[in-house]
């Protein structure tokens, strides 16, 4: 009879630790989901840095080869947008880069008023964005970037 | 005993990499900082005029937008011009990284970044710059490093 009566305290014990152990254990892996939410938006938003950062090298390159540049595009229009998509080598798409030109300054003050939004994700992605705002100075002795905004609100 | 003892060595595991990666954060965060004055500096230092412990730079004050820089629309005066740039400097001051920026009208103001042991700033070629801050803890001494391109 004692016997019983101890097998039976001990099986409440265990049930009671189990349960104990659980809760301990969904504690944690609740901690982690956030840790794993916060690593993911952080490497989004280098990843949309780095796109953006892309688009306007891409535009510096571009106007670096032809002053011109769009060709086909009149005078007349000083604002046009272009948007390209990064692949990585196994050909998937890491994301894209928006860039619009503001060219109302070409002629005045010889500078392009220029704007790059990183996108991770497919051309069609709702997902994070960094925007990064820049002043290209177009003389041809003094060809750069002269301001240069990053994580700014878009606003060309 | 056992699976309690494993869960709490992971709860364990888990808080010094959040520490670890706190860490990592703040000197990641000075790192960019750095790296976006970089980009939109006027004036980087020279291999010669590299001072130690010290980067200066100027750049266009990123409060004044191009119109509020041309008043005149006919070009004549530059959106660029040196009452539209300010002088921002990082430092170590105490083994604390501040940025100090100064306004064309000479008034400063500073902000504490992060604990640093040291700031190197090196020039391995024309076209780049090299940052690196050493940090270090109890036990451990980290140098992290960016190296930014200057398209100019």
């Amino acid at each position: 009879m004692r016997g019983k009566k101890s097998s039976g305290f001990l099986i409440v014990v265990a049930l009671l630790l189990t349960v104990l152990v659980a809760l301990i254990a969904l504690g944690l892996l609740g901690i982690r989901k956030g840790s794993y939410a916060s690593s993911r938006a952080a490497v989004s938003t280098v990843q949309a840095r780095a796109l953006a950062r892309s688009g306007l090298n891409d535009i510096w390159v571009k106007l670096g080869k032809d002053p011109f540049f769009p060709t086909g595009i009149g005078d007349e229009q000083d604002v046009f947008s272009y948007q390209e998509e990064v692949k990585d080598d196994a050909d998937r798409a890491v994301g894209s880069y928006f860039v619009k030109v503001n060219r109302k300054y070409r002629q005045s003050h010889q500078v392009i008023l220029l704007e790059s939004t990183g996108r991770v994700g497919g051309l069609d992605a709702d997902s994070t964005t960094f925007t990064i705002y820049a002043e290209l100075s177009i003389k041809s002795d003094d060809f750069g970037f002269k301001v240069w905004e990053e994580g700014t609100i878009p606003k060309l | 005993m056992g699976a309690i003892a494993y869960t709490l060595r992971q709860a364990g595991s888990v808080k010094a990499n959040v520490k670890n990666l706190d860490q990592f954060n703040e000197v990641t965060h000075a790192l960019t900082l750095i790296k976006a004055d970089i980009k939109a500096a006027l004036t980087v230092p020279t291999d010669r005029e590299i001072v130690d412990n010290e980067l200066t730079i100027t750049r266009v004050n990123p409060a004044l937008t191009f119109l509020d820089r041309t008043s005149e629309s006919d070009g004549s005066d530059s959106p660029f011009a040196a009452e539209d740039q300010i002088s921002v400097r990082y430092y170590v001051e105490e083994g604390v990284l501040r940025r100090g920026v100064t306004l064309p009208d000479n008034s400063v103001t500073s902000i504490p970044l992060l604990k640093v042991e040291h700031l190197t700033v090196e020039r391995p070629t024309a076209q780049e710059i090299d940052v690196t801050l050493l940090t270090k803890n109890s036990r451990v001494e980290k140098a992290r490093k960016i190296r930014v391109a200057i398209l100019k």
